[in-house]
């Protein structure tokens, strides 16, 4: 255990440093790999602890980012304030999607599609106000400041990506060995015997969506602060659902370091192909990219990449002779 | 705004047609899921494939006379073709795993299968005019409506009583029964599953590939049409129950009237009305309005 965490260690001080040695461009890409590292490990708490599937986890990304911007323009509410507000309504509506789901014993794909059907509702509300900049969206102003979470150069971004991907994996780590985190576990391995044996079952389902939806209505803040342009279809809409959910499955479902190393995979090549593609007039064609490599990536490691990670360190992290 | 009645009896009327398309497309996913227990996001792409290889063939087979109706038989055939490739070479290695693994496999297919009809096809929105003879309309109360909705409208339910009758009374339609109750049993009782899931989700493709094929002539057929409709089909299935044919039949019939009438009150949101119907059935019958409780 010790070596592990010199070598965590070792990864710390590297990504500190990071920033001396790069230019804007490659920092951004660094940026997205922390960016959706964190949204990853948030939708990672409920599916892949409880097991319960969420294919609508755009709803609180999209709360988190129309919230946040909301408060902003209307009333000069800092950033760094607002997107806790923004948590906390990504909290209720989850709360509610949570209570119908769990209380009336949803299963499987029944609860799946009620959480598309959440997130589809809300797009169509939201392309429908006015003051929220209904179907064209909402552009931001730009006017740097660490008061409106809005900063010229990609090194202070870099740093709060960063930040927002350690805390999510210290805060996961710590249910992971809490008690809740531990009958979280047994409700995705067997809920009905977990019930059995005395586990409220609903009420740590219900703990798992809220720490997930607050988790990852946060990610919304920094993406509308960040990208500068607020659009229901693309907030809301089920590709960026199921693109938040890829790297943590390519990485490895319900892992701590799942999430991570599904990013540092996906998110370089996503955005490198993109960029690519586009130069050529082929914008799309690394949906089909993405398509063949998920396909990849179901069919022959269904338990994602990490076990392969896994045995490349057992080396390193484990000396003859065991722990 | 004034309700004229004979505006409201046509809105009906384009509501029902509407589910008539709907449930061809649902009843496909709902016979999949049912036997293979697979939730197949592809299936609004095959839909849309349909719908797009019929207007290849339409164009291909122009000096024939009934070209329309060669070029849906041409079109749904194919797709089902391929709908059995999938299942072969993809779907089949996904029984055993997880099912995340299996939604996730067949949203990929989404993504291929959009994008290559983007670059057949392109960005343009196409479009298949009616057969000859379906062409121009019937007076009803004085207002017009298509003559290829009344042939829909007849469609739907002869379709749904064919199907009806080839699961009750036919060998095959007993035997994917069968399957959907317990499949173990029927493979122990020396039935070829493997190739019966074959069939099925070739059956299934087939119903949505037709859906596509037959909603060509009355909308545009253009990109992203794949997901807008696997949303509603997703709707009608839950309403009605996963797996249940008839209730398919049922929740087609609440959800395209209710849209059409809805449109009247909330033009923009009438979308809103079939959610709330869904979220009522989901908390008051969890498995749907005919559907069997999952025993998982």
């Amino acid at each position: 255990m010790k070596r592990l965490y010199l070598l965590l260690a070792a990864i710390f001080v590297i990504l500190m440093l990071l920033p001396l040695f790069l230019d804007n461009y490659a920092l951004g890409i660094f940026v997205m790999i922390f960016y959706w590292a964190y949204v990853g490990q948030s939708w990672n708490v409920l599916t892949g602890y409880t097991g319960h599937i969420s294919l609508g986890h755009a709803l609180y990304i999209g709360i988190g980012a129309y919230a946040t911007t909301y408060l902003a323009q209307t009333f000069g509410l800092t950033p760094w304030i607002g997107m806790f507000l923004g948590g906390f309504i990504a909290v209720a509506v989850a709360l509610f999607l949570g209570f119908l789901g769990f209380r009336f014993g949803l299963r499987g794909v029944y609860f799946v599609i009620m959480t598309i059907a959440f997130a589809e509702i809300t797009r169509l509300v939201v392309s429908h106000i006015e003051a929220l900049g209904s179907f064209t969206g909402i552009f931001l102003d730009f006017n740097p400041s660490f008061y409106n979470f809005q900063f010229r150069e990609n090194v202070p971004y870099y740093y709060i990506a960063l930040g927002f991907m350690l805390a999510s994996l210290a805060a996961v780590r710590l249910i992971e060995v809490s008690k809740v985190g531990r009958f979280i576990v047994a409700i995705r391995e067997d809920e009905e015997a977990a019930q059995a044996l005395g586990v409220n079952t609903f009420k740590y389902n219900m703990i798992a969506i809220a720490i997930s939806a607050f988790m990852t209505s946060l990610a919304g803040a920094f993406y509308a602060n960040y990208i500068f342009y607020l659009h229901p279809n693309s907030l809301f809409g089920m590709s960026l659902s199921i693109e938040l959910i890829l790297r943590p499955i390519v990485g490895g479902l319900g892992t701590l370091f799942g999430p991570v190393i599904g990013s540092i995979i996906l998110t370089p090549l996503s955005e490198i192909s993109r960029a690519y593609f586009a130069k050529g007039g082929l914008e799309g064609l690394h949906l089909i990219l993405y398509g063949v490599l998920t396909i990849l990536v179901v069919l022959f490691m269904p338990k994602g990449i990490i076990v392969y990670v896994r045995r490349l360190l057992r080396p390193i992290l484990k000396p003859a002779g065991g722990k | 705004m004034s309700f004229d009645l004979s505006f409201v009896v046509l809105q009906l009327l384009n509501g029902l047609t509407n589910a008539m398309f709907i449930f061809l497309i649902a009843s496909g996913l709902s016979i999949i899921f049912g036997v293979l227990g697979v939730l197949n996001f592809a299936h609004g792409s095959l839909y849309m494939l349909g719908a797009y290889a019929t207007y290849q063939c339409v164009s291909l087979f122009v000096d024939f006379p009934g070209q329309f109706w060669w070029a849906v038989i041409a079109a749904s055939v194919a797709v089902a073709l391929l709908g059995g490739i999938i299942e072969r070479l993809l779907l089949r290695r996904l029984y055993h795993q997880v099912e995340i693994n299996q939604l996730l496999l067949t949203y990929a297919l989404v993504l291929v299968l959009g994008d290559l009809a983007r670059f057949i096809w392109g960005v343009d929105q196409l479009s298949v005019s009616r057969p000859a003879v379906l062409r121009g309309a019937v007076e009803i109360l004085g207002q017009y409506f298509p003559k290829y909705n009344v042939f829909i409208l007849f469609l739907g339910p002869c379709v749904a009583f064919l199907f009806w009758f080839f699961m009750l009374r036919t060998r095959w339609g007993r035997m994917v029964r069968a399957a959907a109750l317990d499949r173990e049993t029927l493979g122990a009782l020396g039935v070829n599953v493997d190739r019966l899931f074959t069939v099925v989700f070739m059956i299934g493709s087939w119903l949505g590939a037709l859906g596509g094929a037959l909603v060509a002539p009355v909308i545009t057929i253009r990109p992203g049409m794949d997901v807008e409709i696997i949303i509603n089909a997703f709707i009608v299935v839950v309403i009605g129950g996963l797996g249940s044919f008839w209730g398919t039949f049922l929740g087609a019939l609440i959800v395209g009237p209710v849209y059409a009438l809805g449109i009247l009150v909330f033009p923009r949101l009438s979308m809103i009305f079939i959610y709330v119907i869904m979220v009522v059935v989901l908390m008051t019958r969890p498995w749907g309005l005919l559907g069997r409780p999952l025993q998982r």
